[in-house]
């Protein structure tokens, strides 16, 4: 289960990534800023894209926690669950 | 003057108009002195330096401005509304902001009423990367940021943007967040952080401004001499149906689209300035 909503988040991501190399790599330690180099204006549009696609929705003292692949994957496992 | 040069205390009233409607938005006192103490430095140096400046531009440097008497009575009509204001323009060269200063209000304006002045966001790598440019920042009302920097940072900027224009200051930005590298507005790749200042403070509007040289085709560091700028102003109330940070989105995609439509309408009236054109005839 977390594998495919881990896929689902790195699909997600990809266009948004600037180092593409980073994302050969990906794993859930991966930050979104630094290791991803994702703009913070794109890490919104990863947020929202997120709550399309899992049809869940995230308050901003959530988004603010997400800054890792696995924070995000938590985040929508913990709202799934829900 | 008021304590702490006009930053502390409550949000002071322009030109004797009602008061605004803000948010309460504190800061620490330590960053909220750094910010009355440049404030403080700026009022100080902008006849001086702001009077060199634009000799440099006008004399040495040969820029213009259309309409450029027209262009500062509307600024000012726009700036007599009390209500928060803040400025997001297009980005080609690293002088916009020297030049939109000028462009907007004499020196011995911004000297008698320095809130029109408007605070600059410059990349820290910019504002540091001679020491003339480290100087000019340094007593220009300036906010360097880091635009690498970690999310507590940018969100600490925004905080004190939102601080500034709570009290009536003018802030000035450039939502694409860097200049555009295909010498277009990119509607689809701007920033958000004017979202987040829209939505933090009630009532606040943008004045968006299109701004651009007639032989600006791309971005470059600096305008080519004798440059002659066109400069056209929108003021917006960006809102939105959403909540949080799609309601973020939203306002700052209005700002983004609105510049983008002023740059249509720039081309739609100078097809001759337009990079296709200038492409086709070989300039």
């Amino acid at each position: 289960m977390s594998d495919v909503v881990m896929d689902q988040v790195v699909a997600i991501v990809t266009p948004f990534a600037r180092n593409k190399e980073a994302l050969q790599s990906v794993g859930p330690d991966s930050t979104f800023l630094q290791d991803l180099q994702v703009s913070s204006s794109r890490l919104v549009d990863i947020i929202l894209a997120i709550e399309d696609k899992f049809g869940i929705e995230v308050d901003d003292t959530e988004a603010d926690k997400i800054n890792t692949i696995g924070a995000a994957v938590s985040l929508i496992k913990s709202k799934q669950t829900h | 003057m008021q304590s702490t040069f006009g930053l502390s205390g409550p949000p002071p009233r322009w030109w004797g108009g009602r008061p605004r409607a803000v948010t309460p938005i504190d800061l620490t006192f330590r960053t909220r002195s750094k910010l009355a103490v440049s404030r403080l430095l700026g009022w100080l140096c902008v006849l001086p330096l702001g009077l060199l400046i634009v000799a440099i531009i006008r004399y040495h440097a040969k820029l213009k401005i259309r309409n450029h008497a027209e262009l500062r009575r509307q600024f000012l009509e726009i700036c007599r509304d009390q209500r928060p204001l803040v400025i997001c323009a297009n980005h080609l060269t690293i002088m916009d902001s020297v030049v939109l200063h000028w462009a907007l209000a004499s020196m011995p304006r911004y000297f008698w009423n320095y809130r029109l002045f408007s605070w600059n966001v410059p990349a820290v790598e910019n504002a540091t990367k001679y020491l003339s440019w480290r100087i000019i920042t340094a007593l220009s009302k300036c906010l360097a940021i880091d635009r690498a920097g970690n999310a507590e940072h940018h969100d600490d900027m925004l905080q004190q943007i939102s601080f500034l224009v709570s009290r009536g200051e003018l802030v000035t930005i450039f939502p694409e967040g860097t200049r555009s590298r295909t010498g277009r507005v990119e509607v689809e790749t701007g920033t958000y952080g004017i979202g987040k200042i829209v939505r933090s403070i009630p009532g606040c509007r943008v004045l968006c401004i299109y701004m651009r040289g007639d032989g600006q085709f791309a971005y470059s560091t600096f305008p080519r001499l004798n440059e002659t700028f066109t400069i056209k102003l929108k003021t917006i109330e960006p809102i939105s149906s959403h909540r949080g940070l799609r309601a973020v989105r939203d306002c700052a995609q209005q700002v983004m689209l609105t510049i983008g439509q002023m740059e249509q309408e720039y081309f739609l009236a100078h097809p001759e300035f337009s990079p296709a054109f200038a492409t086709a005839v070989g300039a």
